[in-house]
């Protein structure tokens, strides 16, 4: 039997790992600014275009640069298998989406037919890169509860994706396209991409972080093929223009995001590890936003809900409330240990702890100011009038806070002293 | 001999591991703080030395160069520098010194369960019986 390939130090360099992460905060922050400057009008509905610029800021910005890198890191943990050319791969991802989120929000904002077009360019260079290097090597792995569900995560997010390019493309071209295209591209990003991404990424992490056992392997495996075959399902009612067959599909599809997030939180409440950490106060914040999307999905799609307001709601709660808070967590628990375990292979002359990395401290204001950056937000889409700036600088405050942190950590990182400045192989996580 | 038994003895003391983990961190600050984490320490260097002594030798023989084992190694003693600067001074084993080893002993095993045991189980089928034995004859290790 071969061990090659099977070595662990094929993660990727510490440094273009952390880039993404360092950066992706400050996309949160411009989104912030954004929501600033278009005034309270931006929550009129969710076509306006500030609030097109700043989502895209971050979904694009923030969670795709974490969710990439973060793939290129956790793989050759789970499997010993790295990404192949991941060092010379990620800079092109990580400036692709950069490049393509800020070139995306100034076409939203400008109305640019020009800019759209400049858009797709990196966005598409990005997106292929690591879709086709990420699927390449995922697909030809085991089954895996946690390889298995991230593949066809990043399946959806490609198909999103690639909704999202045609779309650009005809607003670059003054094309007209189908209406519908602008429900299932959100819908393929968030409950086929970081929905399932979630929910893989969870069932690993969450027994490893937390000691909080979630469901079987079994139903880690089935849920890719679950939500695949159920937004297909979506897409083809569309199509077909059957409303009732959507609905009832689409309801069924928010059950089952409601569900997950009620198994999660229902093991992160009976835990038997007793301390709460930063990371568990975030998925606790990230759990109430996904059973709050679900359920307010699931209510539009029945159509007990109506009015321009509540699908704002819901895509506030996905993208903002769950998917941020998430990643937020995780960033807490994934950046402080990448730098642990670089220093100690490359011999710190003083025994640290990951907890000297970032400051305790910093992390939980951080925590108190995402959470009012979320209730602000909340009730300005309620407000608007009133609290629109105010929430707009919560936002700002949120995102700079976790540039900051993070950005201590490097800062700790660089003047950590060393042994041996030339280090072993790449730590890995 | 049924395949996978050095998984399955090896994956059961991950979980012993991590329940005498979890149990010094709740005790962390309590009068029976010092007890739980000599315990977990002394249940985990027993671990650490049943592979490196029993399984990684026989291992490398096999696969030959290369491969898993040099990782593993240094997350070993990785672990057993952050378990020494926890003894002896019962203030050093402190919330944080747990937040660090959970992250390590935790991925740790997700590296050794995922990929070093099944290769092991595949490797070393033909000696596994006699190699299961050895590491269950192996003394217990006192910090």
């Amino acid at each position: 039997m071969s061990t090659r390939g099977l070595t662990f130090d094929e993660a990727p360099p510490l440094m273009p790992v952390l880039r993404s992460f360092l950066l992706a905060p400050w996309f949160l922050a411009a989104a912030g600014v954004v929501l600033l400057s278009a005034g309270p009008t931006v929550w009129a509905d969710r076509y306006t275009p500030g609030l097109l610029a700043a989502t895209h800021l971050v979904t694009i910005g923030f969670l795709t640069l974490v969710a990439t890198a973060a793939v290129f890191q956790l793989v050759p943990v789970i499997e010993g298998v790295g990404i192949p050319y991941a060092a010379a791969l990620l800079p092109v991802v990580r400036s692709g989406f950069a490049m393509g989120a800020v070139l995306l929000a100034a076409a939203f904002l400008s109305g640019s037919a020009l800019i759209f077009g400049l858009a797709t360019v990196p966005l598409a260079l990005a997106a292929g890169t690591f879709i086709i290097q990420a699927i390449a090597v995922l697909w030809r792995r085991p089954r895996h509860r946690t390889l298995t569900p991230m593949a066809y995560a990043i399946v959806m997010l490609g198909v999103a994706l690639t909704l999202g390019l045609i779309m650009a493309g005809a607003r670059a071209a003054g094309a007209a396209l189908p209406s519908q295209l602008s429900v299932t591209h959100p819908l393929w990003a968030l409950a086929g991409g970081y929905f399932v991404l979630w929910a893989a990424v969870a069932a690993q992490v969450l027994p490893m972080f937390q000691g909080v056992r979630l469901w079987p392997a079994r139903l880690s495996l089935g849920l890719g093929p679950l939500v695949l075959t159920l937004l297909t399902a979506i897409m083809i009612a569309d199509i077909g223009t059957d409303g009732m067959a959507r609905a009832t599909v689409s309801v069924a599809l928010a059950v089952v995001i409601v569900a997950a997030a009620a198994i999660v939180g229902h093991g992160l409440w009976t835990r038997t590890r007793r301390r709460i950490d930063s990371m568990t106060v975030f998925w606790y914040m990230g759990l109430a936003g996904l059973m709050g999307a679900g359920a307010v999905s699931g209510l539009l799609s029945a159509g007990v809900l109506t009015g321009l307001k509540a699908p704002i709601v819901c895509g506030f709660l996905a993208i903002a409330v769950a998917a941020v808070s998430f990643m937020n967590g995780m960033l807490y628990k994934i950046v402080p240990f990448l730098i642990w375990l670089h220093l100690q292979r490359q011999g710190t002359t003083r025994p640290i702890v990951m907890s000297s990395v970032i400051d305790e401290r910093a992390i939980w204001r951080q925590a108190i100011a995402h959470a009012l950056a979320i209730i602000l937000c909340l009730a300005a889409i309620g407000w608007p009038q009133p609290l629109s700036a105010t929430a707009a600088v919560a936002w700002i405050a949120d995102g700079a806070l976790l540039g900051i942190n993070l950005h201590m950590a490097v800062a700790f990182y660089r003047r950590a002293p060393r042994a041996d400045e030339a280090g072993l192989p790449h730590a890995t996580l | 001999m049924s395949y996978g038994v050095l998984s399955h003895f090896l994956a059961a003391g991950h979980r012993e591991l991590d329940r005498l983990m979890e149990d010094a961190d709740n005790a962390c600050g309590t009068p029976r703080g010092a007890a739980a984490f000599a315990r977990f320490r002394e249940v985990m260097e027993h671990h650490l030395e049943i592979e490196e002594r029993v399984l990684f030798p026989e291992f490398a023989r096999r696969a030959g160069p290369g491969g898993p084992l040099a990782v593993m190694r240094q997350e070993h003693d990785a672990i057993r520098g952050l378990l020494a600067s926890g003894q002896g001074d019962p203030g050093a084993v402190s919330h944080a010194l747990f937040d660090t080893l959970t992250v390590l002993v935790s991925q740790h095993h997700v590296k050794e369960e995922n990929v070093l045991y099944p290769m092991s189980d595949t490797l070393l089928a033909d000696c596994a019986e006699a190699l299961l034995a050895a590491m269950q004859e192996a003394p217990a290790v006192h910090g």
